[in-house]
């Protein structure tokens, strides 16, 4: 067997898998990115929306520095990437070797249906006999056994469902390409690799065991979230409208049952989905807007888990403006009743039993391990948690007790999208940093050579037109074709061959191509998303600069199958004529060489800005590390225990004596940043010191992490008895036995303490954890300790859920109150008195304890502000650092070359904020390493000359890569961050911005050659 | 501080002198280094914008004159484009001030060392028709006032008021430091000036001005005008809006276009250095006017006018003030005013809108807002 080299293997490529393909492959490594499912995406490609404004924005992945590495166009339809190697429909068979020179062997499962030769006519579907479930749209229609697995893929080849296929051989008789075999089998494939990174995701709850409860799988219209989710979109079986399954009546009104086959003992789920309490209002809104307001919405929950950032606001929004309800209830059954409504029996917060009538049930079902996820462990060595999920190390997210193996995403257990690429980011950096200790390193790419000097030359199109084994021979009409062609007087020549993506006809080409004056290259094949890195070789070999070669899809016209006689011939005229137009006129383009100082500065010198700096140093670069206070550690050093067991103050030590012993690292202690210049690649920052001392430093990329700051109460008598404490404070005092046991007999703790209220509209996270912590120290240290948790939602996500369900076993009470009715605390006799209206007895409950602690939160450092001003970032409206996207980029500003992590971005724990911080650490070395970044070549520029300096171009650049000089009087465009999008050409009236190769007369002729008229000339 | 200040008709002094003697006391006592105003000029007897350093030739400043010979808002810009320092009054028509607003947005000038002195306005006559109308006399200012004051009909032998000026709802300059009341005055008695600003308020009393108080009868006179003219601007705009339903019309409207350019270079709000039409974008091969006729069987010359007039309509829509120097000056007698109104009321309307109303207020096409549109947004 053929042995295949790669760095690393990742395993799963839904979105956690390909964010940490697409980082090491940024990084220069090799990745071989696999997944056991024919298409890429994971469960993402059946999720049209996402939070917060239910857009996709998977694309925003993509690399943006040297951005034509990758594909550029819709990640739902495909991914390219040049150090990456996409293996879909395969897994991993056997792994054998050491950490550092894995042998894995893949198992490529055969589709049946050869990809090459597929044209998608769907000609095999239309005399398949066998119809099945379709599991894109989760059962809710029907596919044969010869399908599309998802739709909107490119290629969209089909492919053969083996369990349901007879084998009744009737679509290999029917295709017209030959592309079926149904006899074909699995293959095979050695590959060795350093690393690995294991991103399989994790499988959904099935509700079937609760069928006597909900009604799952007996009433058409019960059904999961998943399922909901395919009936709100356009592409879904009811094309988005909201339609009940049983009688295709419109809905008017939609329950979601929260915690279905999660938090529940009797079914050995005690954990929680994390996600659930966040999809399920999107749902809901979802549900609104597609109705104009119309459909009724409730949630049935236990607690509203909605901890990450900007998510209560958007609760509360859900609520407020589009009216979602949200019922905090124990929901017993959902019984069917006649009219073909479902009656949900629950209990609500009093304890009493309420009926109310929905058209749809929406069971949230969390999460559960893959099937297969154990079998695949025990092969690598990798232990699994109790619950049957990959369990990381200590206070990493990303390691596995295999050094060469690291996890992200939900195979730890179910993430939203941010966490998983938080993760993900953070096992490229994991596994780059491993690789190096292994002496791999990434390689460098090159710019190809051109050649030809074509600049002043006339141009000389070659066109080569392939008629893709005969598919396209008789739909288009090629005589007429040629001769349109080679009418134009800038044609060289028109070559027609069959199978031009074959490495004999290239060759052929190639060498015909060459005996001509040639200087420009257009060809006519087929799907150019997925041929024209390979096409485009055929430009390389002929020494052409890339902007003067282009693809254009001719094998799709053939069967659009809608449009008479003549339809597709007229169609390739237009597509071939327009990108001969833009060919013709286009001028080569070079990249842009931006150098790159090789530092890192980082901003915080807590547990995130020094795991970023370990990161960055580790690979090899240099850091600074500024912080503003006298020693490293921030709030580290006021955290002495942690729910779930390792030790935070060894993990400060070590961390402070590595980052101390590290030489690459420069610490500048009791020093702030001042204000900061330049771009990606090229900073300069002023620093000033205690002394007021400045310096300038000049970096490539920066991080900050600044951390946050303890929220002060100023309620609940904080500061007038010796027996109010915030939790951190509590936490101190446990920690140094400062506590006798008779103050710790009764013991109020209240969450939320100043959060989620009008004045900070948002959930700090790791207040309840520090709550139960502190409450368990309690116990450790009085067994006999009275605690009571006064609470809105406990928000214990994931599996910090079983802490929960440890405290309540353990007798601590836990009471909720609602905001319009929080607790009140006098002082009697130097003891705080606690009275709280209790929801069960419904009446008002007092009680005198020896500490009070108050769950205070977190808000941003009061120096943000300045900050952010000072290096050109903005803020969230609670004053946080705003990344770019919410969920795609969770690191990244919109400046490039500046990142965040921990605290700074939002309130979240020490593991979290080392997983950011790696991440961070991860995207700033994909510049680092880099001794100078290219632009790519379609990017921005002015003509200065005609320029009036308005600045609606620096206004509208979404990226950021506008500015003006004002010592020059002109606009700057920052190559290596302009993505090109053109945003600044519309705005500009007079042209003076403008994008390379996209100049306003090249595109005035396309605009014409696809109208066929000089219309737009009138 | 003088809120409100009196020039009155005594002496022989009419308000016209009052006014010269108003701006010669600003620059006398250093309140600005000069003044840009209208003046009627020496050696030809028009009236031309200009630049005042000297208050000694003040004698032929006439702002009340019922012309604009050319938007003035330009010229603001060029005076104020650059950080010079120099402390300048602008003294100029709504029409005029609205644009450089605009301008002032796209940082083609500022408002820094600017006393911004606004003119209440009647409306003026096209540039021929004044001249013949007032035949380099001064004497037709104050009987075009007169008559206005006595209810009269502007039109007079075949003359009317510009066509722009009876559609537009902004006869009082807004965002100004001190304004120039004439509505509910009798100019023949004399005229109020209003300090606006605080910077306006100590202008006037620097000046030494006499105090005066809100002049009666200004806001009714000034409903009166708005009711006959937003009257006239409805009918105005659906008539061009019937004429131009489809691409015919439109067609019909601008068939005639002779490609000169006059409108942009007249556009108070065209503020390109070099029109895309002019550069070499628009620079056809010969052979490609060939290709077009082949293609058409005919080919009307010049090419580009409907594209010319809708690429700026696409750039100044939201911008156009509707001063109508675009239809003023267009020598093929195109409505280009009438028809840039019609459509930027609609562009203005969804954006909400108003160029000139603040300088504050950002260019639509310069901010996102995330809900904005969300009928034309992907998904809805």
């Amino acid at each position: 067997m053929e042995m295949t080299q790669a760095s690393v293997l990742v395993v799963g490529a839904g979105i956690g898998g390909i964010r940490s393909a697409l980082d090491l492959g940024e990084l220069g490594h090799r990745v071989c990115l696999i997944d056991s499912s024919p298409a890429i995406g994971g469960i993402l490609a059946q999720l049209d929306y996402q939070f917060p404004n239910n857009h996709c924005g998977m694309c925003k992945m993509l690399p943006l520095v040297g951005r034509e590495r990758a594909s550029e166009f819709c990640m739902r339809k495909a991914l390219f990437h040049d150090n990456i190697e996409i293996m879909p429909f395969t897994e991993v068979k056997e792994v054998s070797g050491e950490p550092g020179a894995f042998q894995v062997t893949l198992l490529q499962k055969a589709r049946q249906v050869d990809v090459d030769r597929c044209m998608g006519c769907g000609k095999c579907v239309e005399v398949c006999p066998v119809v099945v479930p379709d599991e894109f749209n989760q059962g809710l229609s029907q596919r044969k056994a010869v399908y599309r697995p998802v739709p909107q893929n490119l290629p969209n080849t089909y492919i053969i469902d083996r369990e349901h296929c007879t084998k009744c051989g009737k679509c290999m008789i029917h295709c017209p390409t030959q592309a079926i075999d149904l006899f074909l089998i699995d293959t095979q494939k050695l590959i060795q690799v350093g690393a690995m990174v294991l991103a399989g995701g994790t499988g959904f709850f099935d509700p079937a065991p609760l069928r006597d409860l909900y009604g799952c799988g007996a009433h058409p219209n019960v059904m999961t979230s998943l399922q909901f989710e395919r009936i709100v979109s356009g592409v879904g079986p009811t094309q988005g409208r909201l339609l009940r399954p049983s009688d295709g009546r419109p809905i008017r009104s939609i329950a979601w049952i929260q915690c279905v086959g999660s938090r529940n003992l009797h079914l050995q789920r005690d954990y929680c989905s994390s996600i659930c309490c966040m999809f399920a209002l999107k749902e809901a809104v979802l549900a609104k807007e597609s109705s104009a307001g119309e459909v009724d919405t409730a949630v049935f929950y236990m607690d509203m888990r909605t901890y990450g950032k900007d998510f209560y606001r958007y609760q509360r929004w859900a609520q407020e403006e589009q009216g979602v309800r949200l019922i905090r209830s124990r929901v017993h059954t959902a019984v069917p009743l006649e009219d073909g409504t479902l009656s949900i029996r629950y209990v609500d917060e009093e304890g009493s039993i309420q009926e109310e009538a929905f058209d749809l049930v929406v069971l949230s079902t969390g999460q559960v391990p893959q099937p297969n996820l154990r079998g695949l462990m025990e092969k690598l060595g990798v232990s699994l948690n109790t619950a049957g999920f990959a369990a990381p190390q200590g206070f990493s997210q990303v390691r596995t007790d295999n050094p060469g193996v690291f996890v992200c995403g939900s195979v730890t257990g179910l993430k939203d999208i941010s966490e998983t690429l938080i993760q993900a980011g953070a096992a490229a950096a994991e596994t780059a940093t491993f690789l190096a200790s292994k002496g791999v390193v990434g390689s460098t790419e090159a710019i190809p050579e051109e050649k030809k000097d074509v600049a002043r030359a006339a141009p000389r199109v070659g066109i080569v037109l392939c008629k893709c084994m005969g598919s396209t021979e008789q739909s288009l009409d090629w005589a007429y074709l040629k001769g349109r062609l080679q009418g134009d007087r800038s044609v060289e020549t028109v070559l027609d061959v069959d199978q031009l993506c074959s490495e004999e006809v290239l060759d052929e080409v190639l060498r015909r191509l060459e005996a001509t004056q040639t200087n420009r290259l257009l060809m006519g094949a087929c799907l150019p998303y997925v041929y024209k890195r390979k096409l485009r070789g055929l430009g390389v070999r002929l020494g052409l600069n890339p902007v003067l070669v282009d693809v254009v899809d001719l094998r799709s016209l053939g069967f659009s199958g809608n449009g008479s006689e003549g339809q597709a011939t007229k169609e390739a005229e237009v597509l071939l004529g327009t990108a001969l137009e833009a060919l013709k006129r286009r001028d080569p383009l070079s990249v842009v060489s931006v150098p790159v100082t090789q530092r890192a500065l980082v901003v915080g010198g807590g547990i995130a800005g020094m795991t970023a700096a370990l990161t960055i140093s580790q690979t090899g670069f240099p850091v600074t590390l500024v912080e503003k206070d006298q020693g490293l550690g921030g709030r580290l050093r006021h955290i002495y225990h942690t729910l779930d067991g390792p030790d935070p103050h060894r993990l400060l030590a070590d961390v402070v004596k590595q980052v101390e012993d590290t030489p690459g690292i420069q610490i500048l202690t009791e020093t702030e940043v001042v204000e900061s210049k330049g771009s990606v690649g090229a900073f300069r920052t002023v620093l000033r010191d205690k002394d007021g001392k400045e310096r300038i430093l000049e970096h490539g990329v920066a991080i900050l992490a600044t951390g946050a700051a303890a929220a002060r109460p100023a309620q609940y008598c904080y500061g007038q008895s010796d027996r109010v404490f915030t939790q951190e404070e509590f936490e101190e005092l446990l920690a140094h036995f400062k506590l006798p046991k008779d103050r710790l007999k009764t013991v109020v703790m209240i969450q939320c303490v100043g959060s989620r209220d009008e004045q900070r509209p948002y959930c700090s996270r790791v207040c309840c954890s520090a709550a139960l912590k502190n409450a368990f120290k309690v116990l450790e240290w009085n067994k006999e300790a009275r605690i009571y948790v006064l609470y809105r939602d406990l928000m214990t996500y994931g599996f910090l859920e079983e802490h929960y369900t440890r405290a309540r076993a353990e007798g601590i009470r836990f009471i909720p109150y609602k905001p319009e009715r929080k607790p009140e605390v006098s002082l009697e006799q130097g003891l705080p008195l606690v009275r709280f209206q209790d929801p069960i007895l419904q009446r008002e409950v007092q009680i005198k304890a020896e500490a009070l602690v108050l769950s205070t939160g977190m808000v941003p450092p009061e120096d943000t502000e300045r900050l952010a001003a000072a290096l050109g970032l903005e803020r969230n409206q609670d004053g946080f650092l705003l990344e770019a996207d919410a969920k795609w980029r969770p690191v990244d500003f919109l400046k490039e070359g500046v990142f965040l992590c921990g605290t700074a971005h939002s309130p979240r724990s020490i593991a979290e904020s080392m997983a950011q911080a790696k991440s961070a650490a991860q995207r700033a070395l994909a510049i680092l390493r880099r001794q100078e970044i290219f632009s790519a070549r379609m990017v921005a520029d002015v003509k200065r000359s005609i320029c009036t300096l308005c600045e609606t171009c620096v206004a509208v650049c979404p990226y950021e890569a506008r500015r003006v000089d004002m010592e020059e009087g002109m606009i700057v465009v920052d190559m290596a961050a302009c993505q090109g999008c053109g945003a600044c050409a519309v705005a500009c009236p007079s042209g003076a911005a403008f994008v390379r190769g996209l100049e306003d007369k090249a595109t005035m002729a396309v605009i014409e050659a696809a109208l066929g008229d000089a219309f737009a000339h009138i | 501080m003088l809120e409100y200040a009196r020039i009155e008709k005594k002496d022989g002094v009419d308000v016209l002198e009052g006014l010269r003697a108003f701006l010669a006391s600003l620059m006398e006592n250093q309140v600005v280094e000069a003044v840009m105003v209208p003046t009627r000029l020496p050696y030809k007897k028009v009236i031309m914008q200009t630049l005042i350093r000297d208050p000694a030739k003040l004698n032929g400043v006439d702002p009340l004159a019922p012309v604009v010979p050319t938007n003035s808002a330009r010229f603001a810009a060029q005076l104020t484009h650059d950080e010079t320092g120099r402390s300048l009054a602008l003294v100029m028509r709504p029409c005029e001030i609205r644009p450089f607003v605009e301008l002032v947005k796209l940082k083609q000038g500022r408002l820094d060392n600017v006393l911004m002195i606004g003119m209440d306005c009647l409306g003026r006559y096209e540039n021929d028709d004044f001249l013949s109308l007032d035949k380099g006399e001064t004497s037709f200012t104050m009987d075009f006032y007169r008559s206005m004051r006595d209810g009269k009909a502007a039109a007079r032998n075949n003359a009317d008021l510009a066509e722009a000026c009876k559609a537009c709802e902004h006869p009082v300059a807004e965002g100004v430091d001190i304004r120039v009341c004439i509505f509910g005055e009798d100019l023949d008695k004399g005229l109020t000036l209003e300090g606006v600003t605080q910077k306006g308020k100590q202008a006037l009393s620097k000046a030494g001005m006499a105090e005066g108080q809100r002049p009666g009868g200004r806001e009714q006179a000034i409903q009166t005008l708005l009711r006959e003219r937003t009257s006239f601007r409805d009918a105005w705009l659906k008539e061009m809006r019937e004429r131009t339903r489809d691409l015919e019309g439109l067609m019909d409207v601008l068939g005639n276009c002779i490609n000169c350019y006059n409108c942009r270079v007249a556009c108070p709000v065209c503020y390109c250095r070099e029109c895309v039409f002019v550069t070499d974008t628009f620079q056809h091969d010969s052979e490609q006017f060939f290709r077009w006729a082949e293609k058409r069987g005919m080919l009307k010359l010049p090419t580009d006018t409907i594209f010319y007039h809708l690429t700026r309509m696409q750039h100044m829509s939201t911008l156009c003030v509707g001063c109508g120097q675009c239809t003023s000056v267009c020598p093929s007698d195109i409505p280009v005013s009438q028809l840039f109104r019609s459509v930027a009321e609609g562009t203005q309307r969804l954006f909400n809108y108003e160029p000139g109303r603040d300088v504050k207020e950002p260019i639509p096409l310069g901010v996102f807002y995330e809900k904005e549109f969300e009928e034309v947004a992907a998904g809805k």
